[in-house]
């Protein structure tokens, strides 16, 4: 029974945890279309993890203070200069990778890092990893539930969302900084490119499907634990990395999912 | 129509990146009227809705309403398919009743909600997406979100672009019963598409070139339009 092994024991806690986490996340940054910003952010947290080994410190904890300054300023910069945020968030995209390297370039023998972050390695995950994985969770659950008529409101209709008074720069604020402890809590588990398609593939689906948000995140959650956890089982069968097999199976169930809802459109008509 | 002045206008400009939108902008709404806006496209209207909704500020000069928080229903100019978000009608038009932070809907939310609904005879089509909708459905879909917070003034950005002319007739009947418990401000490009039953217009390019009833001349009110 391959469950006798702590390490799995410990991973599939952490990606049922990771599940739980992306499902919410990603449902509203689909919902905001800010996938590409996700993106930026994921890129920029790179950078943070890249000084963190440099430093010999934690790098998820160096990660955290890095990506929510360099990316402040960086949009700050383009506020002022009026570029426009598309730009930004590929500087922020590019510079965040670039730094991540060289610092883990001055660092001899830490290369091989640069592809457990990138892609992940759920397998290496321990006990302070879930527990701050954990502390996260709770804070995005127990936020998201009790804003969420706004942080729905603004995803619908920004505009309206401002003129019925709700608060769109203090909401704005904390949902970036949610994602963004969000994401770097699970750059661990799933990397900078699987945390990208982890937070939209399954909303993508199920944002097709129902009109409620509870459902949508519940159902989210479903698909990400069952991308995950055959991702998992995939890689430990065939001997290949997790983070890919993750990325190779929810893909593959999106396009099927897109081929079937297309031909349902074909024969309805 | 009352004498009481819902909402007052006193010498507004608005400035942006250096080039003037509105210049001196003055005029007045009272309670129960309904007021149209018309001008070229590029003529400042959907600017001036903006400074009224307090989305922009005025560069000079002041907006003031009869009370401090005055209840305002706003119809955007947006097709349907620009919501294409996983929200059923019913929780789409609930949205509108929306308080502030910590405060859940109640049961006169959901009483009034439904109220609307049926005043606009919307219950068919509760079900479909909002992106499926029909250009006429969706107005009124939008006009039940504006309405039912129960607004002192409405304001209609556009409300008939995207509908045919029989919907139109069918809109402008309901906003006249609607006009008996509020004053209404509808902004549009199209001279053509305003009700002969609305009196007072104010043509607006850039400044006021007209204010008063369209219907004692019309064809000044074109010249001063274009």
């Amino acid at each position: 029974m391959i469950l006798q092994y702590k390490f799995l024991q410990l991973s599939i806690l952490a990606l049922f945890l990771y599940s739980i986490l992306s499902s919410i996340i990603g449902s509203f940054v689909v919902l905001r279309k800010m996938t590409y910003i996700s993106g930026g952010i994921s890129h920029a947290a790179f950078g943070g993890l890249g000084l963190g080994v440099f430093l010999s410190l934690n790098p998820i904890l160096t990660a955290i203070p890095f990506t929510l300054l360099f990316t402040s300023f960086l949009f700050f910069i383009g506020k002022k200069f009026r570029i426009e945020n598309d730009s930004i968030v590929s500087i922020i995209w590019s510079l965040g990778m670039s730094l991540g390297i060289i610092f883990l370039n001055f660092k001899k023998g830490y290369t091989g890092y640069l592809l457990g972050y990138l892609f992940g390695n759920v397998l290496s995950i321990n006990i302070f990893d879930i527990s701050l994985l954990f502390m996260v969770l709770v804070l995005t659950l127990l936020i998201f539930f009790i804003f969420i008529k706004e942080f729905l409101f603004l995803s619908l209709d920004y505009e309206y969302a401002k003129i019925v008074g709700i608060n769109s720069n203090l909401f704005d604020t904390i949902f970036y900084l949610l994602i963004t402890l969000g994401i770097i809590v699970m750059i661990k588990i799933s990397g900078v490119i699987v945390n990208i398609i982890f937070l939209t593939i399954a909303p993508l689906i199920t944002k097709e499907i129902f009109t409620n948000i509870y459902k949508i995140v519940l159902f989210n959650f479903i698909l990400n634990l069952f991308f995950s956890l055959t991702g998992l089982f995939i890689s430990y069968q065939f001997d290949l990395p997790t983070g890919p097999s993750i990325v190779l199976v929810s893909i593959t169930t999106f396009i099927i999912f897109k081929i079937y809802i297309n031909f349902m459109k074909v024969y309805e008509r | 129509m009352s004498s009481k002045i819902i909402l007052e206008i006193k010498n507004l400009s608005f400035v942006l990146n250096g080039i003037t939108i509105l210049e001196d902008i003055s005029f007045r709404i009272m309670e129960n009227e309904l007021l149209s806006i018309i001008g070229p496209n590029g003529g400042g209207k959907t600017t001036l809705l903006k400074l009224i909704l307090g989305i922009y500020k005025p560069t000079k000069g002041s907006i003031n309403f009869l009370e401090e928080n005055l209840s305002i229903g706003y119809l955007p100019q947006k097709k349907s398919e620009f919501f294409d978000f996983p929200i059923s009608i019913y929780y789409f038009i609930l949205l509108g009743r929306y308080k502030k932070p910590f405060i859940d809907f109640n049961d006169d939310d959901h009483k009034k909600t439904k109220e609307v609904i049926q005043r606009l005879g919307i219950e068919n089509i509760l079900k479909k997406r909002l992106s499926t909708l029909s250009g006429g459905e969706f107005q009124k879909v939008l006009l039940a979100r504006s309405i039912v917070r129960d607004p002192e003034l409405l304001i209609l950005d556009e409300p008939t672009s995207f509908i045919d002319v029989k919907s139109q007739n069918e809109f402008y009947n309901l906003l006249f019963e609607l006009n008996e418990k509020m004053s209404i401000i509808l902004v549009t490009h199209d001279l053509g598409a305003i009700s002969t039953k609305i009196k007072r217009i104010i043509c607006l390019n850039k400044k006021i070139t007209f204010d008063g009833d369209i219907n004692t001349n019309r064809d000044f009110v074109m010249n001063k339009l274009y």
